[in-house]
Formats: structure tokens, sequence, C-alpha cells
């Protein structure tokens, strides 16, 4: 199973520079840059980590093309594989909803979204041909996603529940057979702090929660224990008040947080569902702490995951 | 004594955009100009994170990106992550972009002063941390933050030509990059210079940056692309400018035809030397220098050499900052 981390875009670009060494050295094998609602751009971070790095991938994205333009991901693939060598891959989905309406870009009409994705992302593919090492991975979490994702090289899915995730995977008949499952889930693992405890795995997993597709809350039956936080989320937006409305088990689903030890277990179970690449996301490489941790149960791992 | 920098664009293949990142700095240029040659070429905030880390002293600018293609948000963001990497060397350069490119996209904007004033003002204010909710032509901004506890301040130069937005820069921008004969330059630069009086700004002064296509025939310079260059910079001049020039304005007007139906390499046969003279810098290196005196001498703070860039460029260029350097001296 490949292993990547989601790097943080808060901190300065020093402190991004020393988690992606960290991260490199450690044997991660990707490093992923996130983009927007991050206040910094991505993919000149992801220059600028390419350049600081020798061996890991670097993914750049969760890239949206309600920002950018197919043609404009194109061209910002195209130039860092040609100035830093064929070791990009790329994330592209619509984006959080709420957050794209505070930069002006809206979902436009939602009968067409999942069509407009389909299409940029058959015209980021046309457009990325000639670097064969270049991998597209969809971000999806709705049944008609995921069917989009069968046109790309992998699907990268925002929830940590096995339940959900092999219900995904059974969506995925027609995939080709170079086609990449995997997960990028709200993650902490090897942290001092009790995962009920720590604000940062339950805030980071109660946006995938309450950003759930309301067909796959029905289906998993999660109606009950996320819609009062919705409702209230639509008043006040996401407080700590709306986290703590939602229980951590539920949470928990959203999330993988836990000692080394515990996660290994659940990789294992990932890696018998077809998982072939886990992102560790936020908050693991939050902190410099974080990275160092991941780097110490990806040592542990090697003989078994 | 100007500043004299390198002019670069998107459509530069990367082996000459990285030789130019390494030796800007032991060649004596001051600052690297990046122009984007919309969706062609490399990606603009890449390629000059690129040289931004090549180069340890100098300024990096984009000159310009055209507020009329990016979100107001995006262009931010880069600038925050670009001033970040470059420890404060990067200027953001921003205009609507070139007459024929907004044609080809498609992009027609009814108060396009108002728009480059309103955008500057939005960008300031994200750059001091700001929370910002706006709505105009180009902008939709619904309480949206750069998320910045200090604030940065990062120059923001114009690209501009017409006499409204010329006043406009006087008024707001720090600086302002400029193109056209030494007629329209005077013009421009007394202009500028006119508007800012009396403004209560933080910077006094508006640098005025000379950014002319620059053909070094002395070292093989390739005519015919000297020519689409020219052709193209005519087609994308504003009318009111070019009335203020005394230039053959018939073979001008044909040529910007010829342009507008069929592109830049049939607008090029009309091109004839002296509208070469009027538009861009040519000849030998003394002469071209000779020609960055004068600029300088009208009130440019800063001369850009390039592109096009063909022949033995590179020593042309390494040349002409020798001879910058040697007048300096002087």
């Amino acid at each position: 199973m490949d292993w990547g981390i989601a790097i943080n875009l808060r901190e300065a670009v020093s402190e991004i520079v020393k988690k992606a060494q960290i991260a490199d050295q450690g044997d991660i094998d990707n490093i992923w840059i996130t983009d927007y609602p991050a206040t910094r751009f991505s993919p000149a971070l992801a220059a600028i980590i390419a350049q600081n790095t020798e061996k890991s991938r670097i993914g750049v994205g969760l890239l949206s093309p309600l920002i950018y333009s197919a043609a404009h991901i194109v061209q910002m693939m195209n130039t860092l594989i040609l100035t830093y060598g064929d070791r990009f891959d790329l994330l592209v989905g619509p984006g959080d909803r709420t957050r794209l309406q505070e930069i002006g870009v809206g979902y436009g009409n939602i009968s067409t979204l999942v069509k407009r994705m389909e299409e940029s992302v058959k015209d980021i593919r046309e457009g990325l041909a000639e670097n064969k090492e270049c991998r597209i991975f969809v971000g999806a979490q709705g049944a008609r996603m995921i069917q989009v994702s069968t046109n790309s090289d992998g699907i990268l899915l925002n929830y940590s529940d096995p339940e959900m995730i092999r219900w995904a995977f059974s969506l995925l008949k027609n995939r080709e057979t170079e086609f990449e499952m995997g997960i990028f889930p709200p993650s902490l693992i090897g942290s001092s702090k009790a995962c009920s405890e720590h604000t940062g795995i339950k805030a980071s997993a109660a946006v995938v929660a309450l950003g759930l597709n309301p067909s796959i809350m029905k289906m998993f039956r999660l109606e009950e224990a996320l819609q009062p936080a919705r409702t209230k989320m639509r008043e006040q937006g996401l407080t700590n008040d709306v986290i703590e409305m939602i229980d951590f088990n539920t949470l928990s689903r959203f999330s993988l947080c836990g000692s080394i030890e515990s996660t290994m277990e659940y990789l294992m179970k990932y890696k018998d569902l077809g998982v072939k690449h886990i992102v560790f996301g936020p908050p693991q490489g939050a902190t410099v702490e974080g990275v160092r941790q991941l780097v110490k149960a990806r040592r542990k791992s090697y003989n078994s995951i | 004594m100007y500043r004299a920098s390198v002019g670069i664009t998107t459509s530069m293949n990367v082996s000459a955009t990285k030789w130019i990142g390494e030796n800007a700095e032991s060649l004596g240029v001051d600052g690297i100009w990046v122009g984007e040659d919309i969706g062609i070429g490399q990606e603009t905030s890449i390629l000059v994170a690129d040289l931004l880390t090549r180069t340890n002293t100098i300024r990096v600018g984009t000159g310009i990106i055209p507020i009329s293609i990016h979100n107001i948000a995006t262009i931010a963001r880069t600038a925050l992550t670009l001033n970040e990497i470059g420890g404060g060397r990067y200027i953001q350069g921003i205009g609507l972009g070139g007459m024929q490119d907004l044609v080809r996209l498609g992009i027609q904007l009814e108060k396009p002063v108002t728009e480059l004033r309103m955008n500057t003002l939005v960008l300031r204010q994200l750059f001091k941390g700001e929370v910002v909710t706006v709505k105009s032509e180009l902008m939709n901004l619904n309480s949206f933050s750069l998320k910045t506890s200090d604030g940065v301040n990062i120059p923001i130069f114009f690209g501009v030509r017409g006499p409204q937005m010329l006043k406009l820069a006087g008024e707001i921008a720090d600086g302002v990059i400029l193109s056209g004969p030494i007629d329209y330059l005077k013009y421009a630069i007394d202009a500028i210079e006119k508007a800012s009086e009396g403004q209560k700004r933080q910077n006094k002064i508006v640098e005025k940056v000379v950014w002319l296509p620059t053909i070094p025939t002395f070292k093989g310079g390739n005519e015919k692309l000297a020519k689409r260059v020219v052709a193209t910079v005519i087609a994308d001049t504003p009318t009111q400018v070019l009335d203020l020039l005394d230039i053959d304005r018939e073979r001008a007007d044909k040529m910007r035809r010829v342009f507008a139906k069929s592109g830049s390499k049939d607008a090029a046969e009309i091109v004839n030397q002296d509208l070469i003279d009027t538009f861009a810098i040519s000849g030998s290196c003394e002469h071209m220098v000779d020609r960055f005196d004068i600029i300088n001498k009208i009130g440019a703070s800063e001369v850009i050499l390039g592109p096009p860039f063909s022949g033995e460029w590179r020593e042309a260029m390494a040349e002409i900052f020798t001879e910058i350097l040697h007048r300096r001296k002087d």
C-alpha cells in the first residue's frame, strides 16, 4: 500500500518544506499539497517542495475545476513535470461548496455538476496524456462521482469506515486494471492525546461528515446522528458546539485516529478491501510531530503493509 | 541611474527561463518580469516561484497577470505564497489583459477602469489580512480573507496604456509597466506624475518600468520573429495611444486589420523597419543601451530587456548588461 500525507498549508513556507523533507526522508511515498480553501496556492508550493525533496512523489490538490479551468490545471501539471521531472500526481474534485461560495464560485446547476466534472477529468487526462507517470485521482464520495472516477487513474474517498469503503469500491466494477482505489480520511495517528479529546481530528471528521451526500447519509443510517448538527451548522457555521453535537462513534467513521499499533490493524482491513493508496489527511500533517509519527508508523509497517 | 531587468514570457521554454534564473544575478540584472501569455506555455506562478528560488536578491514580478481571467482570491493567494517564497522580493503586476486576448476570450468589461481600481483595493485589503465582501463585474467575495495575522506589503504594479488607466495608476499603483514609442512614453510618464501629485499615497513615487521588445541584431536576432512581436504590440495598442504618435498610420491600421483577421504571422509581413524602430529597441549593443539611457532620461526608473530572444541571445544579454554596468561606473 502506498502511504501519503497531506501537508497543511497554514504554516510558513519554511515549515511546509521541513515537513515535506521529513516525509521524504521517512519513505512516505506521496506528499499531497492541498489547495483552496488553504490560503496558499498549492502548485507554487509543489515547485518548492520538488526542489527540496528527492524521492517522494508530490500530489497537487485537491484542485477544483470550478476554480481553475481544465486547461489551466493541465498547464500547471505540465510546467511542474517539465521543470522538476515526472514525479507529480493530481487530485481533482468539485471542492467544498460553502468555501467555494466565499470566493464567488458556485456549483451551478447541480444536475449537471457530475457531468461537468466528468468532462473536466477527460480534458485533463487528454492534456496530460504524454506524462504517463502522472496519476490523476478523483476525490469522490457519492455514487455518481465514484462512477466518474473510472475515467481517471484512481479514486480517493474521504471516509474511513470499512463498510462505506466496501460499498464505494463495489461501484467500480468497470475500472481499468491499473486503476488505484484509495482513501484520504482525516487522520491522527501516534498522538499522545486521546482521539475523543482532540479538537483537530474531530473538526476535520465533522467537516467530512456534515458535507456528506444525503443519499449516502440515508444509505448508512446516519441521518439521525448528523441531521441536528447539520441544521445547527446552517445557522451558525462549523462551531465547536456543532462538532460536539455529533457523537464520537459517528465521527470515527470519517477519520482514522489512534495509536500506531491500532492503526496497523485498520490498515490491514483496508488492504483486504483493496485499498492501494492511503493519504493521511489533516490534522496529521498539521504539525512536524504529526509527520514524524507517521514516519514512525511507516517504518513499523514495512513487513506487513 | 536606472534599474535594468530582463523580461520573459510564459511561452518561453523551460531551459531558457532556467538559464535566465540561474544567471541573472551574475549578469548584474536587477529584476525579472514574467509576462503571462494567456493559456500558453509555462504556468505563471510556478515559473515565478522557480525564478524566486534560483535568485537571492533581485526582484521578480509578474508583468502582468490579467485580472479578467483569474479569480481575485486566486491572485491574492498566489501573491501571498510567492511573496513568502521570495522573502519579500515579489511584485504583483496586474492589468486587464491584452486587447487581442480579451477579444479572443469574449471578455468585455463595462467599466474597466473602475474594475481595476476595485480589484487593486481589494488585493490591498486582503494583503492586510482583512475580511472582504465585494461584488463587481469580475469579483464576488463573501467574507473571504487570507487569514494572515500580520499582513503583508506586496507592491502592486499596473500594466496599462490608455489615458484613464494611466491616471488611475498615478493615483493608486506602486508602479507602472509601460510599453510603446518614446513619444508615448513621455506622455504616459507625464500623465502618471500629474495624477500622483497631491495623492495621499503610501509610496510617494510611482515606479515607471518600460518594457519594449528588444532585438539585438548584433548577435543574429531573428528579424521575422521581431516583426511578429512588433505586430502584436501594435495590435494591442489602444487607438487613442496610436493617435498620439507620428507614425505611418495607414500602414499601422492595415497591419491591425490583418492581425485581427489572420494573426501575427501575416501581420508581420506589413511591419517595416520604421515600425520596428518605433515600437522596439534593436541594433548594436551600444545603440540599444543608448536607447535605454534616453528612456531613463524621460523619467523611467527601470528598463526591461526582451523578449523576443533569438540568435545568440544569451551572449547578447551578457554584453548588454556589461555595457549597462560599465556606464553605471562612469
